[in-house]
């Protein structure tokens, strides 16, 4: 059936994708053995599924931006009978972040602001900040050496961290925890306002690094939704939803997901913890409590929309952004440069920035892992960040166990979209593995 | 009262009692142990709280001027952020120069006193302060600019998001101290620090926070005043947390209303609390029930209130609205068990009681019920749980139960007693109604009618014993009226039967005579013919006339063959008349051996038989009838001889034992013709013989054995007959050795009725008879003649007269003859031999033959006529021993006949005879001297009796023997009076019995 699905899904995506990418359809499709390709991912993925880890999963493979192969198991909402489709609106949380950064880029090819900009420039409250060395109280304040920049903000240099509930460890990210400055939570409830709110508690907080020092995964992409604001003189939503998504023809990714689209959001799920034995295969998830309670996932109630997550968009529409960055804007209505381009799939932090602070701040499976804007770089064995030929391949994913990945030099993509808080099941690197199996 | 109820109330009271001094004794206790407690958890928190703010104090303290980073505050310092500097208390390092030139080194003061924006300051600040405000240990810290009191730095905590201490809008207030401005001028005064509570108040809420406050002088000024503040609330929080209690900060100056949005409890502690705020300062510790709260107060600032009135208190509210409620319910419980237990301790003294004094109740029931006279109660066993047999109820039961058995007895005794006296009365009835039944006439009637109204009364007191009263009363009434009837109906039949009586004595008498004389005309003129035919036949003999031998002898056998007849006849008709009596006295069974084998031989020779007498010489006396036994034995002893010729005719008389009983057996055996069964079988029929021809053959009348077998029936005896034809036949016939009357019913009768005759009649009369007869008639005749000069006892046996006479020792004794049983003369030997009874006369009262009166006339020898000549004489030779020659003897008889035949007779044996016609004349021959008298006893002008009467009165020296010699049949009596020694005689059927016994008596 999937197979049969993948096809059938390639299909109706070549009719709506544009006439221009007709004639390669069919070479994309026949290059590789499908079946073997849709088994190979079916044993990596649905054991996920069957065993009742997951309650369903959407994947997708692409090869320069055409649909290869489409495996759908289990369901996105359980309670409605939701299956998972390349429709299905996902909260896609840190994979808001690589569109940030595109954004960001835009505005810079627009001219309208640089990279190199002090923040205070466009957020004044965030000049002059404390720094508390090694983010704790413990260690006396020290005034900051250097503005932070824009560079700073898109490759989390900037010496803000995230709160403990997400990658922050210390004094200073349990205060962001205390008091609720862009917390997964706080996409949906905030207790301390909108963006400008959550910028505004930043400002009394000091940063745990002088700017610049360190990688330190963080807010950084929720400022930059403030900064933007500034410089579009509009919401970053609209900005997103105008400048962003609508070229890219992601129009089913929203902010806030209108009434009418509701009923194609997946729920979502968390681990189900057991304190006895049960039988048989039992279900290893259920629905999560970080919502207010009668909502199934975010993007129905929305109190600060940030740069950072708070992203709900289908497998489709993402797959679009993705085909765009692997075809380097070819073909896309969103104009950006091939600069551009550099900027957002070549590392940023420095190999010295880079891997070190990447398993510091994400974890040991993030080992020989870079970062450009928004979305880390896999390196091959060996390889360093200075040269983009020893890249595996680039890819993110969200908090809610969505991910994706770009293997430029193959021109294959691929999104597997599932709701499961916390992030459990890091598959990029398999997922691409297996496409490297298909596609060298 | 009952005591049981009084007893049930005093245990109940007691227990309540008991039980209301434990509650309020607990209740008491466990008042002033929870008051205790209060003080203990007072003390604890209020050190608690100080301890608290103690910490807290010094926390604070770190920031002001004597903090570990105190430099950061002076003004000479140039590098207030260098603390690991400035920790160098001896400030080698420090570069104070600038204090010389008055000029301010520190960066941050000189940006508080030059700079417009006061950045470098709020920077300085901010590291300074930055942690601890971001960690929530401080709430706020801020500047004032000591000259005017503005605030120049104020920085709040991120995390206090609804309250802002920088803000203007509080009413400040500085507990013990005051307002803002009276704190300032305070610390400028003083110079030196001060912490305490402040009070952040707007109308609608009050913020208090814990405060250092310190100047900061610059030069020899103090140009600003530093406040570092934290909230209480978390401290509050904390100790709320550690104790695990509820906390509030209560101003006690507030309504209530003040605190109702904010802080409810505290709203509705501080109501509870306000009124009794203006009788004095506020109590440690209150608890309010209805909340469910238990509060302690402790005042902020000191004791009371602060300077400007304001009190605020620490209240720590403990929820104990569970620990109430379990107090309640322990309360309750405890209430719910100590009425059960009175209850269960009542009920159990109840069951006790009941079960041991159930007994008494019943029992006193039952005494109720017993006194009502209502006996159908049933006393009640206790057996139940405690109960025991042996307590005091117990006791009271078993005394009741004895008691109730007693009555029940003495009930049923009454019962069974009413009943018999129901049946006798019925009885009576009865009898009474068959009585009056007898009756005629009016008396009849009115008899009946009696009756009936008695019987109807009998019937209505079958259930009724209460009437008997009258009844027995009316009973009385109709037997008196009836015994009237009945003794005057008596009278009348008593009369007749008298008469009657009289009638048949006569008649009797008349019989009696009719016998004895025609006996005595029979013998008499047989006496001649037998006597004649004998002494013919002997001067025949003498004569030699042996033609006339023979006729003379079949004269002689004739004769005595019809005297035999006649005897046989007269003893026959005794015996059916039962007026043949019985002899009995003492006497040899071999003197009747003797004349058995005189007589017998004779007879054995007559047919050539042997007779063979095979007696034991030492068989002893015996004592019975000697002359009936001589006579049934020759009775079968001639008929023996009689039936047999030349053989053996044998006589075997021996003693035996039979049933511890001595008997004699004689046993006649014969060798002759023998008996057919057929005959044996009829052999002691009257008038029959063994054969019909027998009498022809033979003779005899065939009375004989039937006498024969009649008398020895008499005697005690039996006979019986074995035969064998043409061999022989045995005759055994055997006696008692001692004669004993079998007691008759007439006697067993008069046995019993005599003893209703107990005691003496007329007990005042001096003397006393004892009258021994069997004849009721008789008593009652005696009595009747003698009663009133007399006491008199009644015996109808020999037996029962010999008991009364040794019991009571009668005066005299009068004494019938002929009785059943021992008889009159046994009685009368018995007497005379008891040497204790001897001395007491004895009457003879005897019913006899008329004339034949016989006084004990010490006759020696009584012969009847005809008589046997040989016997005669033998026994005169056996009275004189031989010697008889020259004798005199005079013959007593108004017969010339046998006179003459007995004087030939004596005369033969050597007497000279005279002779006397009758006892007169023979009382005038006495004169002469006389050595024999042979007497007849019915004669004229004077009888043998009275003839003996007169004779014994003479009393001579040696009197001659007396022959009674008479035709008379005499009866026992009269043998028995010849003999014997009598004090004098009567005839019964004298009219004038009454003077004979008088004159009897007055000569006794």
């Amino acid at each position: 059936m999937t197979r049969l699905a993948g096809y059938l899904v390639a299909c109706i995506l070549s009719g709506l994708s544009s006439p221009a990418w007709a004639g390669e359809e069919e070479a994309a499709a026949s290059s590789v053995d499908v079946q073997a390709l849709e088994e190979a991912y079916a044993e990596l993925l649905d054991p996920f599924v069957d065993q009742k880890r997951l309650p369903g999963y959407y994947f997708a493979l692409y090869r320069d931006g055409l649909p290869v192969l489409v495996r759908a198991r289990g369901f996105a909402d359980e309670k409605t009978q939701l299956p998972p489709s390349g429709q299905t609106l996902y909260a896609v949380a840190s994979m808001t972040k690589p569109l940030t950064a595109l954004a960001v880029i835009k505005l810079v090819e627009m001219g309208k602001l640089a990279l190199s900009d002090p923040l205070e420039q466009y957020v004044p409250s965030l000049a002059k900040l404390l720094v508390a060395p090694g983010g704790s109280y413990d260690n006396q304040l020290v005034p900051s050496e250097r503005s932070i920049t824009i560079a700073d903000l898109l490759a989390h240099t900037s010496g803000l961290t995230y709160s403990t509930g997400i990658t922050g460890v210390g004094d200073i990210a349990e205060a962001y925890k205390e008091l609720g400055i862009f917390t997964i939570e706080s996409s949906a409830s905030s207790k301390i306002g909108d963006l400008a709110g959550h910028i505004e508690q930043l400002s009394e907080l000091p940063l745990i690094s002088q700017p610049g020092r360190e990688f330190n995964y963080s807010v950084s992409y929720g400022v930059l939704a403030q900064v933007i604001e500034a410089v579009a003189e509009t919401s970053f939503d609209a900005f997103m939803q105008d400048q962003i998504f609508l070229p890219l023809g992601m129009v089913n990714t929203f902010f806030t997901v209108p009434e009418e689209k509701q009923d194609r959001l997946a729920r979502l799920y968390a681990p189900l913890r057991r304190t006895y034995q049960v039988p048989g295969t039992p279900k290893m998830y259920q629905e999560a409590n970080i919502l207010p309670k009668p909502l199934k996932n975010f993007g129905i109630e929305v109190d600060v929309i940030g740069g950072g997550n708070g992203l709900l968009t289908t497998a489709e529409d993402y797959a679009k952004f993705l085909s765009f960055l692997v075809r380097r804007g070819q073909g896309s209505a969103l104009g950006l440069s091939q600069a551009s381009f550099d900027y957002l799939l070549k590392d940023q932090v420095g190999r010295t920035l880079g891997p070190a602070f990447m398993t510091r701040n994400l974890g040991p499976q993030m080992e020989n892992w870079g970062f450009s804007f928004g979305l880390g770089i896999k390196l091959e064995p060996g390889a360093g960040l200075d040269d983009s030929t020893g890249y595996d391949f680039l890819g993110w994913g969200g908090a809610f166990n969505t991910q994706f990945w770009i293997d430029p030099s193959s021109g294959v993509s691929g999104i597997f979209m599932t709701q499961h808080f916390p992030t459990r099941y890091p598959l990029t690197e398999k997922m691409d593995e297996v496409a490297d199996r298909f596609f060298q | 009262m009952q005591i049981r109820t009084l007893i049930l109330i005093i245990s109940f009271i007691g227990s309540a009692l008991t039980a209301a001094v434990v509650m309020t004794l607990s209740f008491q206790r466990e008042d002033v142990q929870t008051a205790a407690d209060a003080d203990v958890r007072w003390q604890i928190y209020s050190d608690s709280w100080s301890r608290y703010l103690d910490e807290e104090k010094k926390r604070l303290q770190e920031f002001g001027l004597d903090g570990s980073r105190a430099l950061f505050w002076r003004p000479e310092n140039a590098q207030p952020l260098n603390f690991t500097r400035s920790q160098n208390r001896s400030n080698y390092f420090q570069d104070y120069s600038a204090v010389a030139t008055g000029d301010v080194a520190n960066p941050m003061i000189k940006s508080l006193i030059e700079s417009k924006d006061f950045a470098e300051a709020e920077q300085n600040l901010k590291i300074f302060f930055g942690p601890s405000l971001q960690r929530g240990e401080i709430l706020f810290f801020n500047i004032i600019n000591a000259r005017t009191f503005e605030q120049i730095v104020c920085k709040k905590s991120l995390f206090s998001r609804d309250y802002n201490p920088c803000s203007g809008i509080f009413e400040t207030e500085y507990l013990g101290v005051g307002s803002r401005l009276e704190l300032y001028e305070q610390l400028l005064l003083n110079g030196s620090g001060w912490t305490g509570h402040m009070v952040h108040s707007t109308p609608t809420e009050e913020r208090y926070n814990y405060v250092l406050a310190f100047p900061i002088i610059v030069g020899q000024e103090a140009s600003f005043i530093v406040q570092v503040g934290r909230s209480l609330a978390p401290m509050i929080e904390k100790i709320a947390e550690d104790m695990s209690i509820q906390a509030h900060v209560i101003n006690l100056n507030q309504s209530p209303d003040f605190y109702q949005e904010s802080d409810p409890q505290a709203a509705s502690i501080l109501e509870r609390i306000s009124p009794s705020l203006s009788d004095g300062p506020l109590k440690n510790y209150m608890t309010f029930e209805d909340l469910g709260l238990d509060a302690m107060f402790f005042m902020l600032q000191g004791e009371g209130r602060a300077a400007d009135g304001s009190a605020p208190a620490l209240s720590l509210v403990r929820d104990v609205g569970s620990l109430l409620d379990e107090k309640i319910s322990y309360t309750r419980t405890m209430v719910a068990i100590t009425v059960a237990t009175v209850t269960v301790i009542v009920l159990l003294i109840f069951l006790i009681q009941r079960s041991l004094l159930s007994g008494l109740g019943s029992a006193i029931f039952v005494l109720q019920q017993l006194t009502e006279g209502n006996t159908a109660v049933e006393i009640r066993r206790r057996n139940g749980f405690l109960q025991s047999d042996k307590d005091e109820v117990g006791q009271l039961v078993s005394a009741l139960t004895t008691y109730k058995q007693s009555l029940d007895e003495i009930n049923s005794i009454r019962r069974e007693q009413r009943q018999q006296r129901n049946r006798r009365d019925a009885i009576i009835i009865e009898k009474m109604g068959r009585l009056a039944e007898e009756l005629e006439g009016e008396a009849k009637a009115l008899l009946l009618t009696d009756i009936e109204r008695l019987r109807e009364l009998a019937v209505s007191q079958q259930d009724d014993a209460g009437q008997g009263a009258d009844g027995a009363e009316l009973m009385s009434l109709a037997f008196e009226k009836m015994s009237d009837q009945v003794a005057v109906l008596i009278e009348a039949r008593t009369e007749e039967l008298e008469i009657a009586r009289d009638e048949a004595g006569e008649a009797n008498l008349a019989k009696s005579k009719f016998l004895a004389n025609m006996s005595h005309e029979l013998r008499t003129p047989l006496n001649a013919i037998i006597g004649y035919s004998e002494l013919l036949a002997e001067e025949a003999e003498d004569d030699g006339l042996e033609t006339m031998l023979g006729d003379l002898k079949k004269i002689n056998d004739a004769g005595k063959h019809l005297l035999g007849l006649i005897n046989d006849i007269l003893d026959l008709s005794k015996i059916e008349a039962g007026r043949l009596e019985l002899f009995i006295s003492d006497f040899e069974v071999s003197s009747v051996i003797t004349v058995l084998q005189s007589v017998g031989e004779p007879l054995a020779a007559k047919n050539g038989n042997a007779l063979v007498m095979n007696v034991p010489d030492n068989i002893g006396v015996m004592h019975n009838d000697e002359t009936r036994l001589r006579q049934c034995l020759l009775n079968i002893l001639s008929n023996a001889c009689k039936f047999t010729e030349n053989g053996t005719v044998s006589l075997t008389g021996q003693s035996i034992l039979l049933a511890g009983e001595e008997w004699l057996s004689f046993e006649v055996s014969d060798t002759g013709i023998g008996m057919s069964e057929e005959q044996l079988n009829k052999v002691f029929k009257e008038f029959t013989q063994a054969e019909g021809s027998t009498a022809s053959k033979f003779g005899g009348t065939g009375l004989g054995l039937s006498i024969t077998k009649q008398l020895v029936e008499m005697m005690g005896g039996d006979v019986s007959a074995e035969s064998t034809v043409g061999k022989g036949s045995m005759f055994r016939l055997r006696v008692p050795r001692n004669h004993r009357e079998a007691p008759g019913p007439e006697e067993t009768d008069a046995a019993q009725s005599s003893s209703a005759n107990e005691g003496w009649s007329n007990p005042k009369a001096q003397r006393r008879l004892l009258i021994i007869d069997d004849d009721v008639n008789v008593h009652e005749l005696v009595e009747r003649n003698l009663g009133a000069s007399f006491s008199m006892k009644f015996a109808e046996s020999g037996e029962q007269g010999l008991e009364m006479l040794r019991a009571d020792r009668p005066d005299a004794i009068l004494l019938d003859i002929l009785m059943p049983g021992k008889d009159g003369w046994s009685v009368l030997s018995e007497i005379k031999n008891d040497p204790e009874l001897s001395d007491i006369p004895v009457i003879i009262v005897s019913m006899l033959e008329a004339g034949h009166r016989a006084e004990s006339l010490g006759a020696s020898l009584h012969l009847t006529k005809p008589i046997d000549r040989t016997v005669l004489l033998q026994e005169i030779q056996k009275i004189f021993a031989g010697e008889t020659q020259g004798m005199t003897a005079l013959v007593v008889d108004d017969d010339a006949e046998a006179r003459e035949l007995v004087t030939r007779s004596l005369e033969q044996n050597g007497f000279s005879v005279t002779q006397a016609i009758n006892g007169a004349k023979a009382l005038e021959q006495l004169e002469e001297s006389i050595d024999l008298i042979v007497l007849d006893l019915s004669m004229p002008v004077m009888d043998g009796f009275e003839f003996l009467t007169h004779f014994n009165a003479r009393k001579y020296e040696s009197p001659p023997k007396i022959i009674i010699f008479s035709g008379m049949e005499l009866d026992e009596t009269l043998r028995a009076t010849l003999s014997g020694v009598h004090a004098g005689f009567i005839d019964k059927k004298d009219t004038d019995i009454e003077s004979q016994l008088r004159a009897l008596a007055t000569r006794l």
